[in-house]
Formats: C-alpha cells, structure tokens, sequence
C-alpha cells in the first residue's frame, strides 16, 4: 500500500483494497486506485469484449474504453445496486455491442462454446491469472454454466444470440430459422427456468 | 390502472431483445407498474449473472501502459480545467497573452502539466533546478509515476517534502520545504531504508524559504525500500545518519 497525490489530494489505495474502496478512490482522482482494478477485471473485460465483438483489436478498444467510463463515472457508483464488477462487466457488455453495432458486423449465430466443461475452463484460467478474483468471477461463473447446461439447447441458444450477439427476437428467428413465436417462447421459458436454477444454486439476488 | 401488465415481455426486455415499440410499450407500462417493475429488476440480474460466463481472455501486454496513458491524460485535463476555473476565482485576467502563453505552452511540454507547474513552482532557486526540473518532465510522463509524501517530524517541525518517481525505477526527484537552513559546513541528506536499516543517498541545501531540490538515485528500484528519510549531515555526507530525521516518508506498507 502506498499513497500517491492526484486531482483530490492525497489518497490511500492499494492492492488489497475492496472494490468499492477502490472506486472511491478513482472518484478522488487516484489513477494508481484504476490500476488496481485493471489488473483485477481486465481478464473478464476483455474476454466479454472478445466474446461479443470477435475481433481482438475490436476488443481491446472497447476494453480500454470500460476503464475510461470508470475514471469519468466512478462518482456515480452505488453501492447498494450491485458489484463493482457487475458494474464493469455491464459496460463491457454495452459498449461492445455498440461497436457490433456500429461496425454492421453480421450477425453471429452461433458460438464455439463447449458446455459440457466451459465453466471448468473458466475457473481455470481465472485461478492461474487472476487468483485475486478466481473466487468471486470464477466459481460464480462455473454456477451460472452449470445452470445454463440445465437448460435445453435450444432455449439456451436463443439466450445467447440474444445476450452475446446483441440480437432482437426477430433476428435470432431469423437467424435460426425458427418461428418467432417459438424463438419468443424458448427465452421467455428459458429465462424464467435460468432463474429458478440459479436461485435453486444459492447464486445471491443481487447483482 | 386499465393497463395490460408487460410480464410476457419482460424476459426479452431485460436481454436487450425487444423491438424499439415494444421497449417503449414496456417503459411506459413500467413507470407505473410496481409489480412489472420487481419483475424486471428479478429479470435484469438473472441477465447480469449472464455477464459472467465468457471465457476471460489476455489482452496485448501493452493494453495496460495504453489505457493507464489515457486516464493520465485525461486526469491532467480534469486539473487543468479546475486550474483555469481557479485562476478565474483568484481574477486572473484570461485576456492577458502572457497568461495564455503560459498555459498553451505548458500544456504544449507535457500532458501532466499542472502537476509539473506546481512542483517546479515550488522549486528552490540556483543552479540546480534545470536538471530537476528536466527529470521531473520524465518521471512524470511514465505511465506509474508515485508522488510519495513526506512529512516533517518533531525535530523538522512544518517541513514537509514529496518525492517523485516510480515504484520500479532507481532514479526520483526530492522536493522540500520549510526545512531550516543549515550552517555552511552542513547538509540535508537523504536516506532509503530497506529492513529498517539506512542507505545513503543525495546530498542537498535549501534556499531562504526552506525549500530544496535533488535528484536522487536508489541503489536499487524503488519498490525495494519501505522508508524514506531526511537528516542534517556534515558538509560531505556521512555513511551513516548522525542528526535527528526531519523529514520522513513511507514507500510502501
């Protein structure tokens, strides 16, 4: 832990701070305070990023884009409506679907996604980059996997090209070859169906 | 309320998947519907879980450097932009070319230029201050520059100093005020202590107001020592400090 002097004056961060400690401090103008949040969330940032946009440098972009919108709205962060990282990731998820949009990519239909050990993989990769967040990101996202796999594919699949993809219920129809109706229905089902397994898991109500 | 309830809509609402009327079919219905409203909220997180599941992937090495680059810039900006609303507080006069010339300038040197402006102003006069205030413009423009501060202690009562560098570099800049003035056949000296126990280091005076100036370079990056100190010395440096610290700052905890 160190102090460092910026916009605000002198400002206590360091490495073992909380989240939210750390954004106040980015709040007060302590860019060594977003360091250490870059260095805990840039992983799940970037692969959000890459998983929408498909294009690393595309990805990068928008990543680098996140930590701006930090450093600007680091004051109008509330704790009481959820996770710092649920924060970040939800700009992630904004901005890069944005920029899918802005480019005219085509629309995906389809993602490389093994579920059967996605979550495992997961929770791999955040414990040899990232011990500091394994537990939080990692573990949280193999429960959410192993929801998702409960699903069926199909309904599974029409949440994700609707999540990921940034697609409306028409163009996931479409995209598919599906009725829209059917499309409308598997999300409506599967969504309602997600939730009663993630409650069922213990995953927390809050965000 | 006639209104029909939005809750076969809500689930692809709250996904980003609604044509634009029906999102505006939703809102309007929303603003007055408590219980659609729990419903969306109870939607929005199962969505938010959903934020968590791509695979976390490693950017270019660089990203980092680039991004921290950018929030410097930007930070400089911020102050910049509270310094002009300052100098219009105090009746600056905005018109006046000298002022303007200042600012463009400065802001032409270096990105962090308040920073720098309010360090070399509170640089001693002499001979000294060129090389200082070149390697401050340096250390400042490195994307993980610290400002440490140091405070005075008992025995340097109202002295206080900052030292500029980074936390992987040797090489950092001592800036100091309110320290008394020495006799001629002394000096201020500065320490790096590593396990509590004292390097020597820069040798430095200070001017009528108590102010000082010295580049300093640690026999080894900065991240390695947790203290830096401040003692009156004879003229040529002592390999061990024999006056009383006056000045002292924590690296690291």
């Amino acid at each position: 832990m160190y102090i460092v002097c910026r916009r605000g004056g002198a400002t206590l961060t360091g490495q073992d701070s909380s989240d939210t400690d750390l954004v106040t401090s980015v709040a007060d103008g302590d860019t060594d305070a977003l360091g250490h949040l870059y260095d805990r969330y840039h992983r799940a940032i970037y692969g959000l990023c890459l998983r929408v946009t498909r294009d690393a440098a595309a990805a990068e972009e928008v990543t680098q884009e996140v930590f701006v919108r930090l450093w600007r709205s680091a004051s109008s962060f509330e704790e009481e409506r959820g996770r710092v990282s649920t924060w970040l990731l939800r700009i992630a998820h904004n901005l890069a679907l944005n920029e899918v949009r802005r480019r005219q990519s085509r629309p995906v239909i389809a993602f490389d996604t093994d579920w059967r050990t996605e979550g495992e993989r997961i929770v791999d990769s955040y414990q040899a980059h990232d011990p500091a967040v394994a537990t939080e990101l990692g573990e949280r996202a193999q429960a959410i996997h192993a929801a998702l796999t409960q699903l069926p594919e199909l309904q599974r699949k029409a949440i994700e090209l609707a999540f990921f993809g940034g697609l409306s219920q028409a163009e996931v129809a479409a995209a598919l070859g599906d009725p829209l109706g059917t499309v409308k229905s598997r999300i409506r089902v599967g969504m309602q169906r997600l939730r009663e397994l993630l409650l069922a898991a213990g995953i927390d109500e809050v965000s | 309320m006639a209104e029909e309830h939005v809750s076969h809509l809500i689930d692809a609402y709250a996904l980003g998947a609604l044509e634009p009327d029906e999102v505006d079919t939703v809102e309007r219905h929303l603003a007055t519907c408590a219980e659609c409203r729990a419903e969306a909220e109870r939607a929005k997180t199962v969505v938010a879980h959903l934020l968590y599941i791509a695979p976390p992937a490693t950017p270019s090495p660089d990203l980092r450097v680039r991004t921290l680059a950018r929030i410097r810039a930007l930070a400089n900006a911020d102050a910049n932009d509270s310094q002009r609303q300052h100098d219009a507080a105090v009746g600056a006069d905005a018109d006046d070319p000298a002022n303007d010339d200042a600012a463009q300038a400065s802001v032409a040197v270096h990105p962090l230029t308040r920073t720098l402006r309010s360090l070399i102003a509170s640089l001693p006069g002499g001979e000294t201050v060129e090389p200082v205030e070149a390697t401050l413009r340096t250390l400042l423009s490195e994307p993980d520059c610290v400002i440490w501060p140091l405070n005075g202690t008992d025995d340097g009562p109202g002295a206080s100093a900052r030292l500029v560098g980074s936390r992987r570099r040797r090489r950092a800049v001592l800036l100091t005020s309110g320290l008394r003035r020495l006799t001629p056949n002394q000096a201020y000296q500065v320490w790096f202590l590593h396990g509590g126990k004292p390097q020597p280091n820069a040798l430095f005076s200070v001017d009528r107001a108590g102010r000082g100036a010295s580049i300093v370079r640690a026999s080894a990056p900065l991240a390695g020592f947790e203290t830096v100190a401040v003692t009156p010395e004879p003229a040529g440096g002592s390999p061990g400090p024999t006056g009383p610290i006056v000045l002292v700052g924590a690296l690291s905890q």
